[in-house]
């Protein structure tokens, strides 16, 4: 009951949704740092915006609407959409970003195919316009239902699928000759 | 490709992210093994998604949570002071309606102007008290800012440890316990907890609104509670600005880490042992007396927290029928993080089930809701949303009801008493 004044209740929202809305923000724009920043911008608007939140939809959807919009002004205030490579990794927060690490020990050739998977996923991922983009992003790494996605970018069911369509076909074809690699590592 | 197929095709993506009941599942699932244009088209789907699944997932810096809470903290904290006016339909936790006195004080404890604000005040005091005893005495309760949970940020600069601790940040004083900033004076009309004021011209705090909602204030009998706003549905009102302020004794309802506060926590523990004993203390710190009442309920055949007795009395207190009671044994577990392991997420249901119980279904979603959010395993978490649900449409907030209706509807053994109720609601 965060709107209730509640900084408990608060800290419990930031702690459930901190890193999905960073993982969301991350992929959105394609900057580690520029995502911590956008994430701080979204929990300080959640608190300012407490009010606004009517129960209407749920508060998933809200939050990550939020978060959307919050990655599209930085977008337009950036001029450009440059989205950095998903793979690039910063100074101070360890590995790569979609780094993978098999829990087996990874032999020198299974490790450099990890790699090379990493690196063509990203790359198929960066290539998608970003409305299809948007919507892989939320349904498969977010779990997020299509009814809810298209709540949260404000488009009908119907179009949120067709973007789906189009970005899981893109993929297959960027990605068809990891398929089988894929199927070993998980 | 079948006929079927323009109609399954359009499920396939359903299909494979689950989010198809059972019957279509069990069709398409069918068509599937008959049709190889569909069978190649799911396994497409399927394919990517296994290789979208080795992808792993940033890490949030280490740094990531007391930068973005402290920001957020500090965020709430100026939004809060700049907040003059809480909104129309102010929370229950909410300060009340400021009196133009109280602008005044709010504006003199705002940081830039309190150090030298509260030098001035204390020399004008000191004067006017040496000058016309009779005067100060005149002067104190129209000063009192009123005392209703949550402070607003002028407010906190009023508790004595914010005001003498200039280095405390602004994250620290966001979660700061609320204080009455004033010294309480026992009197016919005293309550504890109860607003610093003067008895005779205090607004009385409903001890149990304010242990389990956060400061619902009884009707007061005289020109002071004119001024407040009397919050009769807290749920469902909007906590604008608020969101610094340390949540009160009934919103804390589940923080079973929570620590425990002096006059919050103490607020509804009247007894007539601890009000005898504070009436004797002519004056007294307010925190301090508050402490010693809740050292005298304490269980009385030791100094130490016995573990259970709170819980337990707090159940035998519900099982009788005393919610009032009850309440009060429950949140004193929480507020002294005692009790039976994992015993606070059953202890703020039975706060909500006391406070439905009693007809205030306000008060009782505060806890429900948060048995629902910071305790997501808990064993009874079916009957939670349930008796939730039915508090959100009891106030109209019907959204959420079926919000938590569908959720239960996913336990088959509460499926069709959450359709039932989700029927009731769509009519």
């Amino acid at each position: 009951m965060f709107q209730t004044g509640d900084a408990a209740a608060f800290e419990a929202l930031f702690d459930k949704y901190k890193g999905p809305i960073y993982i969301f923000l991350v992929r959105q724009c394609g900057n580690k740092e520029v995502a911590s920043d956008l994430t701080q911008d979204v929990f300080t608007k959640l608190i300012k915006k407490a009010d606004t939140f009517k129960h209407q939809s749920k508060f998933s959807t809200w939050i990550y609407t939020v978060a959307r919009n919050t990655a599209m002004d930085h977008a337009r205030k950036s001029k450009h959409r440059k989205h950095a490579s998903l793979d690039a990794s910063t100074a101070d927060d360890g590995p790569a970003l979609i780094e993978k690490v098999s829990d087996d020990g990874p032999t020198p050739e299974r490790r450099s195919n990890a790699n090379e998977l990493q690196k063509a996923l990203a790359a198929a991922i960066e290539k998608l316009p970003a409305d299809q983009r948007e919507v892989f992003i939320l349904r498969e790494y977010h779990g997020m239902p299509f009814a809810e996605i298209s709540e949260v970018v404000e488009a009908k069911v119907g179009t949120v699928k067709s973007r789906m369509r189009y970005a899981l076909e893109s993929l297959r074809q960027e990605l068809h000759q990891y398929e089988d690699y894929a199927k070993e590592l998980s | 490709m079948s006929s079927n197929c323009s109609e399954f095709n359009d499920l396939l993506l359903d299909l494979a992210y689950d989010e198809l009941d059972e019957v279509s599942t069990a069709r398409l699932m069918a068509h599937k093994h008959s049709c190889a244009a569909c069978g190649r088209a799911y396994d497409d789907i399927m394919g990517v998604r296994s290789v979208a699944k080795s992808i792993d997932l940033p890490q949030i810096p280490s740094h990531f949570d007391s930068d973005i809470l402290a920001l957020a903290r500090e965020t709430a904290q100026t939004f809060k002071e700049n907040t003059t006016e809480p909104p129309v339909h102010a929370p229950v936790n909410a300060a009340p309606t400021l009196s133009i006195i109280e602008k005044i004080q709010a504006f003199v404890f705002k940081p830039p102007v309190f150090g030298l604000g509260l030098a001035a005040a204390a020399v004008l005091i000191a004067v006017i008290s040496l000058k016309d005893k009779q005067y100060s005495t005149m002067l104190e309760p129209e000063g009192n800012p009123p005392f209703v949970g949550a402070t607003k940020a002028s407010e906190q600069e009023t508790l004595p440890d914010a005001a003498t601790d200039e280095s405390k940040d602004k994250a620290s004083a966001a979660e700061e316990a609320v204080v009455p900033p004033r010294i309480q004076k026992a009197g016919p009309n005293y309550q504890p907890g109860a607003p610093a004021a003067d008895a005779d011209d205090a607004p009385i705090i409903d001890a149990e609104s304010k242990k389990a909602g956060g400061g619902m204030i009884a009707p007061a009998p005289k020109k002071k509670a004119a001024k407040l706003e009397i919050q009769k549905n807290p749920a469902d009102l909007l906590g604008k600005g608020n969101l610094a302020a340390e949540p009160d004794y009934g919103s804390l309802g589940a923080t079973a880490g929570a620590t425990p506060r002096s006059s919050a926590g103490a607020a509804s523990s009247v007894s007539s042992k601890s009000s005898a004993k504070r009436s004797k203390e002519a004056v007294a710190p307010a925190a301090t007396a508050d402490m010693a009442m809740e050292e005298a309920e304490m269980p009385a055949n030791t100094g130490v927290v016995d573990d259970s007795s709170y819980f337990d009395a707090g159940m035998a207190a519900y099982n009788r029928g005393d919610c009032k009671t009850a309440v009060i044994q429950f949140q004193k577990m929480l507020d002294t993080q005692s009790g039976p392991a994992n015993s606070a997420a059953t202890a703020t249901h039975y706060i909500a089930k006391c406070e439905k119980r009693t007809g205030r279904c306000g008060q009782a979603l505060i806890s429900y809701e948060r048995v629902l959010t910071q305790y997501y395993g808990y064993s009874k978490r079916d009957e939670v949303l349930y008796e939730a649900a039915m508090c959100h449409q009891k106030l109209g907030h019907n959204d959420r009801a079926v919000e938590l209706l569908e959720e239960l509807a996913l336990d088959p053994q509460w499926k069709s008493k959450a359709d039932a109720a989700l029927k009731s609601l769509q009519k």
